[in-house]
This record gives structure tokens, sequence and C-alpha cells, in this order.
């Protein structure tokens, strides 16, 4: 069931309930049971296949050294390896459907071996904590990625605590609140006119193109980011607390930083065991080593989302953006530094120059094909720029709209990043009216009817 | 035990979120008495089990594939109709064989008919399809994403939480109606069972039993403003209108199509049903303007050629009326360029069933001329 659905709210409600009556010692088991009823309304049988790869991480975890190490490995790759890019052929095989959350348990999987592996953290015993860790339902179908020791010392608080506390809880309702106006309102409105342009591109002229493409880039980040909030907010009622996953990603000042705001719990498991092993790997190597350092990580990247062609150009695209932002950057810091004034236009220059360049790279994420990707490049520069027949499938007015929404929206997440802005929440009535207007916007302007998140399908 | 957030959960919310609560309860109201909250399996249940002539006439839910299928598996027609739009005035009078349907639906494509007959248990297929087929099936741009496949939640039911997706997704329409004075609280009131739907309590048009379309008092609207244009040379000039877009951007045949069309005629072959194809008219005004710009012209006269031979290898009959006036209508005997009135397909299956002997066994052409004969009006044939 995905968040968005009528299935998932009363899913939720009855697990909230039932969670708030049960003793605080049987809290983490009573998730499990939840995760596994979740689970198993997907699929009882890859439950059951999640089990059996638990057990198999539990039984090698920690024991046998470097050879148990590789195996258990082997088979977690193989496994995301079978479902998620080996080509199924025909007949039986083409209906293989793939493990729900099978990116993101795999990632919690090998974390978890490594990091028992390197010792930076002892085994668990339990055997129910590790299954509850990789099963963990809010995280389970978009992450956030959050690290084994991190989670195990979230149970072990709620276990202890004999009440939960209501402002961790109200704050998850909060969350869930903003996450849903994200997806419903600015999301799914933003993805009719890409959908009408993306799937049909020689129909429309380049001023739809090129609205599309940037509607692409919110539409992905109001999604995802929708969806982390979504996933935050319920594990808080649960009163666990997550990593988060964004950090106003679009005012970055390079692309390195962006990276380090954008889907940042990939990101910083990327760098931990893909980046760091193989810079340790490659010290002596100099830039070069960075440079490769750098491009295998960001190919992981591109190939964690899929195998096509546009996911490996966009690989290819953020190796190429990270190894010339890293290697120039001495450079362009200490030019800065020459000229106040420089300084200051850089600062405003900079974010707007890399939010530009990830739109162009994520045409790649959005595309069929790198071919298609490329027939929507040709689009944008081709054909009249009217503005009076788009043929998006919204009006404008309604486009205008949603552009509202997402200054609201970014309004929203600077005053929760920012100490002096927070003191705007205080009084009730400021907070109930968002609230309000929050919901109101979600039944009048949302889009009601279930759609997959983006990142759903990775 | 949290007894502080229960009373979150189970006093504080429901009472935070009442207002919002109360803003449904008009949507609700109106949309239970019209019928349009209720499952679709029901109202198919209602529809086709009733011994009155019951029209379905949703203004909120899509009565397309899923409505359509629900009702063919009640029904087991000897004789069913596939096609979009164009094809829905296809009527049962038309035939001696009661057992008719017919499954025409707005946003019908061309896989849809393959997917539509593989949902009918073996045993309960229909003995013969008269199939629609519009011309620009075959563009190469024309859009393939199939509705009926998303009407449909996977395993063929509607998802129980469909009357609450109903009001979620429609209030708002709801409210704007009623303010604009679309209806009256009394019409709804005053609703029998015999009208499902808002369209069909306010305008009188709907899907009758046998699946062809009523516009009710909505056909003065429609045509009284499509024969204003028409009259006044305006429609083909018009190239805002998406059908007349579409054939007019129209070069090559789309392979695709051409296949699918095919695969569709082997899966008939295969369950022994027998198909007779037609391409759906349109005004003789706008076929001479095509007529005029070569390449549509080239599309539209080759295209019958390569339809026809792809019925013949499978031994079915295809014919090709793609001028209204091949017919033997006038061009006001449509809806609009592209829509041919009742009366018209009246015409259109009478001179099919002079040529097939096969369509001739379940009409009858006499009754048929009478029919045509007394009918008041350039619209309708019953």
């Amino acid at each position: 069931m995905l968040f968005n659905s009528i299935e998932f709210l009363l899913f939720f409600l009855a697990a909230a309930l039932t969670y708030f009556v049960i003793p605080g010692a049987a809290r983490g088991r009573w998730l499990l049971f939840l995760s596994c009823l979740f689970y198993a309304f997907w699929s009882v049988w890859f439950l059951i296949w999640l089990v059996v790869l638990t057990g198999l991480v539990y039984a090698a975890a920690g024991k046998g050294g470097k050879k148990a190490l590789m195996f258990i490995l082997s088979v977690i790759l193989l496994n995301l390896i079978f479902f998620k890019y080996a080509p199924h052929g025909e007949g039986l095989w083409s209906r293989v459907l793939m493990p729900l959350g099978i990116s993101y348990y795999t990632f919690k999987m090998i974390s978890y071996v490594l990091d028992v592996y390197w010792e930076k953290m002892k085994a668990q015993r339990d055997f129910w904590k590790l299954a509850l860790y990789f099963s963990f339902f809010p995280q389970i179908l978009c992450g956030p990625i959050q690290r084994s020791d991190d989670f195990f010392a979230e149970i072990q608080k709620v276990e202890s605590q004999p009440s939960l506390p209501e402002e961790t809880v109200t704050s998850g309702l909060k969350l869930m609140l903003f996450g849903f106006f994200k997806k419903l309102v600015i999301a799914d409105t933003l993805a009719i006119p890409v959908n009408q342009v993306f799937g049909h591109p020689a129909d429309f002229n380049a001023a739809a193109v090129w609205i599309a493409v940037y509607c692409f880039t919110l539409q992905l980040f109001a999604d995802f980011s929708g969806l982390t909030d979504i996933a935050i907010g319920v594990a808080r009622v649960f009163g666990i607390q997550s990593p988060p996953n964004f950090n106003r990603p679009f005012y970055a000042p390079n692309i390195q930083e962006f990276w380090r705001r954008w889907h940042m719990t990939l990101t910083s498991w990327i760098l931990d065991y893909v980046f760091k092993p193989l810079q340790m790997a490659t010290r002596y190597w100099g830039r070069m080593g960075l440079v490769v350092s750098l491009c295998a990580s960001m190919m992981a990247i591109g190939i964690w989302h899929g195998a096509t062609t546009n996911f490996i150009v966009f690989g290819v695209i953020q190796s190429i953006y990270m190894s010339v932002s890293a290697i120039t950057l001495p450079w362009r810091n200490k030019i800065a530094k020459k000229s106040v004034r420089l300084g200051r236009v850089r600062s405003f220059v900079t974010p707007m120059i890399t939010f530009h360049l990830v739109v162009f790279s994520f045409v790649f994420i959005r595309a069929r094909s790198a071919e298609q990707a490329a027939e929507i490049f040709r689009r944008m520069f081709q054909g009249d720029w009217s503005f009076w027949q788009l043929g998006l499938g919204i009006s404008q007015a309604h486009l205008m709209m949603v552009i509202l929404f997402i200054v609201l929206m970014e309004l929203v997440h600077w005053t929760q990043a920012s100490p002096a802005w927070r003191g705007l929440w205080r009084p009730r009535v400021v907070r109930y009216s968002v609230y309000y207007a929050a919901l109101l916007s979600i039944v009048c302007f949302g889009q009601l009817l279930p759609k997959d998140f983006i990142y759903f399908k990775f | 035990m949290n007894r502080h957030l229960l009373s979150l959960f189970l006093v504080r919310l429901p009472l935070f979120l009442l207002p919002l609560a109360v803003l449904f309860l008009f949507p609700a109201v109106v949309l239970y008495r019209t019928h349009e909250i209720r499952p679709m399996e029901r109202i198919v249940s209602e529809y086709q089990s009733s011994s009155e002539d019951v029209l379905v006439g949703l203004a909120y839910r899509n009565t397309g594939g899923h409505f359509k299928q629900l009702a063919a598996l009640q029904v087991r027609p000897k004789i069913l109709v596939l096609g979009n739009s164009h094809t829905m005035p296809i009527r049962k009078e038309f035939f001696t064989e009661p057992q008719f349907f017919n499954a025409s639906a707005g946003n019908f494509r061309l896989p849809d008919a393959g997917d539509f007959l593989r949902r009918i248990p073996q045993g309960q297929e229909p003995e013969m399809v008269l199939l629609g087929l519009d011309a620009y099936f075959y563009m190469p741009r024309w859009p393939w994403e199939n509705p009926l496949a998303r009407d449909l939640a996977g395993d063929g039911t509607s998802s129980r939480f469909e009357p609450v997706t109903t009001l979620f997704g429609n209030w708002t329409k709801v409210y704007a109606d009623y303010f604009s004075g679309k209806y009256t609280l009394k019409t709804l009131f005053e609703n029998g069972a015999e009208k499902i739907g808002l369209k069909a309590v306010i305008e009188n048009s709907g899907f009758r039993k046998d699946g062809s379309y009523d516009y009710g008092q909505g056909v003065n609207r429609i045509t009284a403003e499509h024969l204003k244009d028409f009259e006044s040379g305006k429609p083909y000039e018009d190239k805002e209108k998406i059908d007349y877009a579409y054939v007019v951007e129209a070069e090559t045949f789309k392979q695709d199509g051409l296949m699918e069309l095919e695969a569709f005629l082997k899966l008939c072959r295969e369950k022994n049903i027998h198909v007779i194809g037609f391409t759906t008219p349109m005004r003789h005004v706008v076929m001479e303007k095509l007529d005029a710009i070569s390449r549509s012209r080239d599309y539209l006269h080759g295209l019958p050629i390569a339809l026809s031979a792809a019925f013949q290898a499978q031994g079915y009959e295809f014919y090709d009326f793609s001028d209204l006036q091949s017919t033997g209508a006038t061009d006001y005997e449509a809806f609009n360029d592209f829509h041919a009135s009742e009366k018209a397909y009246a015409r259109l299956l009478a001179r099919i069933a002079q040529e097939s002997p096969v369509l001739e066994r379940v009409m009858d052409a006499d009754a048929m001329g009478i029919r045509l004969q007394q009918s008041k009006g350039p619209l309708y044939a019953v």
C-alpha cells in the first residue's frame, strides 16, 4: 500500500492506536509485527524471502571472517542484481516482480554487515531487532537509509520509555501533513505537464518542453522530500527518530554541496561504503585517485536508480560534474577571496548555476532512455516559443498556483532551518491556520487518486 | 498505556478535522442521492437487473472500460460492439438478436479490444463483434496508453474505497456545479431509481441498458453549437479540435496499429468470433477538406486498403464508411464532424447487411427501412 492511499491511513491509525496501549518493553516486537503485516500486504512470498535473507545476514555477520563477509555480500548483491537488474526474458521469468523496498533493505544489510566486520559495532544478538531494522515499514518504501547502530539505539529508547512524549508524536503528524501537501498538491500536479511532454515530446513546442524539464526537477523534489517527510513523520509517531534526507538542496553553491543536501542518507552511504574505501585504496594516485573515487561513487548512484542507458548517462554526467568541481574548487575559492564583491556575486550566482546543472542532468532520470533524453534536448532548441497553446494538460493559472505553493513550501523549509524564524511558529493561531490551510489545499487542489511515488520504483 | 496519545488520536484529532468533514457533507449527500458514490459492481447490477430502462450517466466518474466490461459480463451478448464514442449510438433495436451489447467507451483504444475479449470467460464470448475503427488509430503519434487497463484495479474489481476516492476527488466539482445552477436539490430528491448518476438526473443522458448512449437534453446543446459551426464552415478550419488535428497530421500508417489489429483478429479467430469492421464516418465536408490535402488524402484512402487486407486474411469483413455520405446519410445526420448520429449508423448497418449474409441474418432490413422512414429528425432512428 502506498503512503497516499486510504488503506495506508487506516493501517497507520490502527497501528498507532495499538502501539499506544501496549507496554513499552513490547513496542519493538509490535513494530516488527506491524512491519511484517505491511510487507505481507504487498507479498507474503517476498516477506518470507526477506526473512530468509535476514536469517542469512544474522548468521553470517561478524562470524567466520572475510570468507563469511564475501559470502553474505555476494548473496545480498546477487539478490539485488537478480530482481532489479537482470533481464527476465520471456515466459515465467518475465513475470518476476521486484520485492518491495529491495534497494533500501539491500543498503541497510550491506551497511550492517560491513559495520560489524569493521568493528564499528557489535553484531546484533536479537534476531527480531535485526529483522525490524531491515523491514521497518515507514522506511522500507523509500528510505531514509538509517544506520543500524542509530536505529537500535532508537528501539532501545522507545522500549525503555514508559510513555512516548506527545511533542514527538505531534511533530510526526505535522511532518506527515507537510509531506502529503508536497506530494498531493505540488508533485502530483506538476506530474501532469511532465507526463504529457515526456510521453510525447515531438507533440510540444520548445516553450512547453523547457517548462516540463524544470517542472520535473521540482516534481522530483516535492515527491521525494514529501515521501521522506511522511516516512520520518510516521516513524516519529512511533517514537523513532530518523535521519533527514533533504536540506534545501537547491541553494547549494556547488555540486558537492548539492549531494550533501539531496538524498542525504544515500550520499552518506555511498561516501562511507564506496568513496572512502576507494579513496583509501587509491590514496597514492593523487588527483587521479580522487577522480576515480568520485566517478565510481556517482556511477554507483546512477546505477542504483536503474541499469538503463539514461541512468548510466546520468551517472557519467554527475561524475564529470563532481570531478571538475572537486578539482577546480580550491582555485575558485582563491579567486573569490580576492574581492568581497566577487564573493557576494558568487554566493548569489553559484546556486543558480548548480540548480541548472542539476535540472539538465535530471532529464536523464525522467527519460525512458538516453535516446529519449536526447530527443527532449533537441525539442528544447527546436520549434517555436509560443506560450499561448502549450497543451500541457493544466491551465497556466493552475501552474501559477502550484508555483505559489512551491514558494510557500520553501518558506516552511526556510523557517524550519533557521533558528531566527522558528519563533514564527510559536503562536497557536499561526500554527493552526497553517495546518488548516495545508489540509484545505490538499482537499481542494490535491490529486487525491493514488499515484506512485517516483522513488518507490527504485 | 499512553492515555494522552490515545486522547490525541481519538478525541483531539477528530475534533480538529471536524470543520473539514462538514465541508464534505453536502457533496456526500448529492453523490449518495444520485448513486454516483456506489461501487461500480452495484451500479452495473442495478443497471442490468432492472426491468425498466435504467440510464447510467455518471458525472463524476468514468463510465468507460470498467463499467462496460462488468455490464458485458452480465449480459453475455451474442452481438458485441467495440469502439469509442463514435460507435456509441448503435442500439439493440437495429437487430433481431436480443442478446446485444454496445461496449463502446469514450476512451477506447485498439489494445482495449483484445483485453476486453480476454476478460470474458471461455464459453461466454460473443458470436459476432462489430468493430468501429477510427482513421487515426494507425497514425504514428497516436497515444497507445491503455485506458481499460487503467480502469480496472488488478483483478477487475473496484477498489473498496472507490466511494471515498470519488467523494474526495470530486467534492469541489459538486459545489461548483450546484452554485453554477446545473442542478437543484429538488431535482435530486425527486430522482427515482431509473436514473443513475447526475448527468442522467439532470440531462437524461447516459448509457441505456443495451450500452448505447442517449445524449438526452444535452444533444440540443451539442448539436446547436456544432451545427452553427458546420453551417458557417468553421469546423474544418478549427485546428484546435483534437480529432481533426490528429487526422491532418497523419502521413504514414503506424505499424504498431496494424499489428495490434491483426493480433485482435487472430484472437477472434481462435475464439470463433466473427468480426465485421468498419471505419467510423466523418462528415462529407470534412472528407472533402482532407481530400484537398495530399498527405491526408493518401492516408485516408490508403488506410481502408490496408485494413481490408488484414480482415480478409482472417476471412472477416471490412467496410469503409469514412465518408458519412457513403452510408446514405446527409451531413446533418451527425452530432458533430466526427460523431455520426444513431440514424446514420442505422443506415450504415443496413448497407452492410445488404452485402453481409452474416449481418443480414440478425437484422430485419424491411423493419429497419420502415424505422428510418418514420423517424423524426436527423439524429434518432428509434
